[in-house]
């Protein structure tokens, strides 16, 4: 009796300690569009993760959403979030006056896609928020609005210094 | 006078129209022909 | 044309050049607006900043340049080419009060690709520019596709006999009617009701496709004016890809095949031709090169197993090879899926289409399908006057819009600018494989350069060599202009400091 209560605590001990280490082990590689792209017959139809701020338009189709996350200079991916996919609340898509909403993405890339006509995307399997998006400051620079000033008035010195002559216009 | 122009406005709209017309009405079937070549090789594998 | 230059020359490319200059600075207006409708005010001011040097600039020049003489051939010529550099320059300057060039140089490159329609860009994170410089960058295409002289013609000058000479130096020579004014408005008609219907077209598909009505709009008339100028640009840096939709691809494609066509073939058939358009050299030869190469392409990706059916096949094939035939530049791959995946073959096959490139007179690049035309027969004729016997008179003909004869000047003269076409692409190349990329990317590139097409295999990058950047600069450039332009220009400057000693020995 006393053997199998120790058998079995050894077992439960080892299937806790073996269970959380084999479940991360299967977490999907995080990859950039760059490589994405570059070893595209690599990674076709493999489970991937992927990290971007969301693009401008977030573009909701019968079948599912379309998102095109920026993950760099130059470059970005078009993600694909079929209809049973949740998709969590979006607060803000990228302009020019606001820094959008980063997602990570879990989800298989395909090279061509088959369902959207040879597209290169990812078809994902979750969606989640890591950082709300914020406004943008661009701040108007007091310099530069001198340089404007500046600049109209010798504009308008050269405009009156050309008009005041008369028959001088558009005459040749 | 203004019947006058107001057939010419409508024969040079209509004109416009048909010409746009023919010229995408080309484009179209060069488009068509492209989409035949590529169903053509998929026939041919 | 070598005679000694006088200050009345400079007077006359001063004030016309002058003039050109203001119309880009009124065009810088449009941007500007766009940015206020937007509330992007730091990118309104930029555009304020630079709407105002610019007019500066001009009038400063049409105040110092006045005069009463109308423009010869040769000032006409320089006055094309000189007014292209000034603009290139003034017009970089909003790309670099927004931060997103890494060098004026890389302003300029950018603003140069813009008005010959070429569409490769150094622009830094371009998915995150304002509405106001995407607004400015694609309006470029659009006014250098119909030609900043023609938009000069229309809105500033009078007369006629100097205009009509400007725009032969533009590289449009069509003789559609007598009055250049009249031309040139023909020209903005058929070109605006595009851009009207072509906007409300393309902005209803987005709309469609789940993009908001207030936005929708603005991709429309963007996508539009980068495809009907062949132009090539795209708001983001997915170019095509962005928006997912074989129907916006379609409908840019329809449009960008459309501004590829000869302007006097689009005039001869809104004039009631109609039958043009199965009967022109151009529209003949684009019809059998396009396939041919496509087919081709198609060679190329079903051996490789590239796509997986045909119409994968049909949707990224056939755009990316006449978006590359027509010499525009938009793309629903992405650049280095092109080369790693469509292979050697398929990137000669879409070379040789962007070096046969589109229509003349339109706001296409490369050797020009009338060219080919004309070529080809040629050497028909040549032929059948070898088989023939030796007393027989033989001559060939072609028609646009109507028929011609083909007399060996005709041939050699088309002979001569496809030559000078094949040398710059070889140049751009050689240049490129002295840096080490390899022959079939350093060829893409450079032909894509030189053909205004804007394809890129990922040899443009901001961090390629400076003289990399500056060959393919001077390849848009005289590709757009046809040389002639170009060449009248150096001629100028050469000849301007030789006179200039003349003088200095006499006194």
């Amino acid at each position: 009796m006393k053997k199998l209560c120790a058998v079995l605590i050894i077992v439960a001990l080892a299937v806790l300690i073996v269970a959380p280490v084999s479940a991360s082990a299967v977490q999907p590689p995080l990859l950039s569009t760059n490589e994405l792209v570059e070893n595209s017959y690599k990674w076709d139809g493999q489970t991937v993760s992927f990290k971007g701020e969301i693009l401008q338009d977030l573009m909701v189709r019968e079948d599912g959403t379309w998102m095109n996350l920026s993950d760099g200079n130059n470059t970005a991916m078009g993600v694909f979030v079929p209809k049973g996919v949740a998709m969590p609340v979006i607060s803000r898509t990228e302009d020019y006056r606001t820094v959008g909403d980063v997602v990570l993405i879990t989800g298989v890339f395909h090279r061509v896609c088959a369902q959207h006509e040879g597209e290169t995307d990812i078809h994902a399997v979750s969606v989640t928020v890591l950082t709300p998006g914020s406004a943008k400051a661009n701040p108007i620079r007091l310099g530069r609005a001198v340089w404007f000033v500046v600049l109209a008035g010798l504009l308008g010195l050269v405009m009156w210094l050309y008009y005041r002559k008369p028959g001088r216009g558009t005459e040749h | 006078m203004e019947e006058r122009t107001r057939t010419k406005r409508t024969t040079s709209f209509r004109r416009d129209l048909l010409g746009m017309l023919t010229e995408v009405a080309f484009v179209g079937s060069l488009i068509g022909l492209g989409f035949l070549i590529s169903w053509l090789f998929f026939m041919g594998r | 044309m070598i005679r000694r230059v006088w200050r009345e020359d400079f007077r006359i490319i001063g004030y016309y050049t002058g003039l050109v200059t203001i119309g880009v600075g009124l065009l810088m207006l449009v941007p500007m607006v766009t940015s206020l409708v937007f509330r992007e005010w730091a990118s309104a001011l930029d555009f304020a900043i630079s709407a105002a040097l610019t007019l500066l600039v001009g009038y400063v020049l049409v105040l110092i340049s006045r005069t009463k003489s109308t423009p010869g051939l040769t000032h006409a010529m320089v006055i094309a080419a000189g007014s292209w550099l000034v603009a290139m320059v003034l017009s970089g300057v909003p790309y670099m009060l927004s931060g997103h060039s890494e060098s004026f140089l890389d302003a300029c490159f950018d603003t140069m690709s813009g008005y010959t329609t070429t569409g490769i860009f150094l622009l830094q994170d371009l998915d995150h520019i304002s509405q106001g410089l995407n607004m400015w960058r694609h309006l470029l295409t659009y006014v250098g596709g119909q030609g900043i002289v023609v938009l000069a013609l229309t809105f500033l000058i009078g007369s006629t006999g100097g205009a009509f000479k400007i725009m032969v130096g533009e590289g449009k020579e069509e003789k559609l009617e007598p009055n250049v004014r009249h031309i040139a408005v023909l020209i903005w008609r058929i070109s605006l009701i595009y851009l009207g219907v072509g906007t409300v077209a393309l902005g209803l598909i987005a709309i469609a496709n789940g993009i908001k009505p207030s936005l929708a709009f603005f991709h429309g008339a963007y996508v539009f004016m980068s495809a009907w100028s062949t132009g090539g640009f795209a708001p983001y840096s997915q170019n095509m890809l962005y928006y997912h939709s074989s129907a916006m691809e379609i409908a840019s494609m329809v449009f960008f095949i459309l501004g590829s066509f000869n302007f006097a073939l689009h005039y001869a058939i809104w004039s009631g031709n109609r039958r043009e358009i199965l009967r022109n050299v151009e529209i003949v030869s684009f019809t059998i090169t396009v396939l041919t190469t496509f087919s081709l392409v198609c060679l190329a990706l079903m051996q490789r197993g590239v796509y997986p059916d045909a119409v994968a096949l049909f949707r990224r094939g056939f755009f990316q090879l006449v978006s590359g035939h027509t010499t525009t530049g938009q793309s629903n791959i992405y650049a280095r899926t092109f080369v790693r995946e469509w292979g050697p073959l398929g990137m000669l096959a879409t070379t040789i289409a962007m070096a046969i490139g589109a229509s003349a007179a339109s706001t296409g690049g490369g050797f020009k399908g009338l060219r080919m035309g004309i070529i080809v027969k040629g050497i028909a004729t040549d032929i059948r006057k070898l088989l023939s016997p030796e007393r027989a008179v033989v001559t060939g003909h072609y028609h646009h819009l109507h028929d011609n004869t083909l007399t060996d000047s005709v041939v050699k003269g088309a002979a001569v600018i496809v030559v000078l076409y094949v040398l710059i692409y070889v140049v751009g190349a050689v240049v490129g494989m002295a840096y080490g990329y390899p022959m079939v990317d350093a060829f893409f590139e450079s032909v894509s350069a030189g053909s205004n097409t804007g394809l890129s295999c990922g040899v443009t990058q901001a961090s390629m060599p400076t003289l990399l950047k500056i060959v393919y600069m001077l390849e848009m450039w005289m590709g757009r202009l046809e040389f002639l332009s170009v060449f009248t220009l150096f001629g100028f400057i050469a000849t301007s400091f030789r006179s200039m000693r003349v003088r200095k020995a006499a006194v």
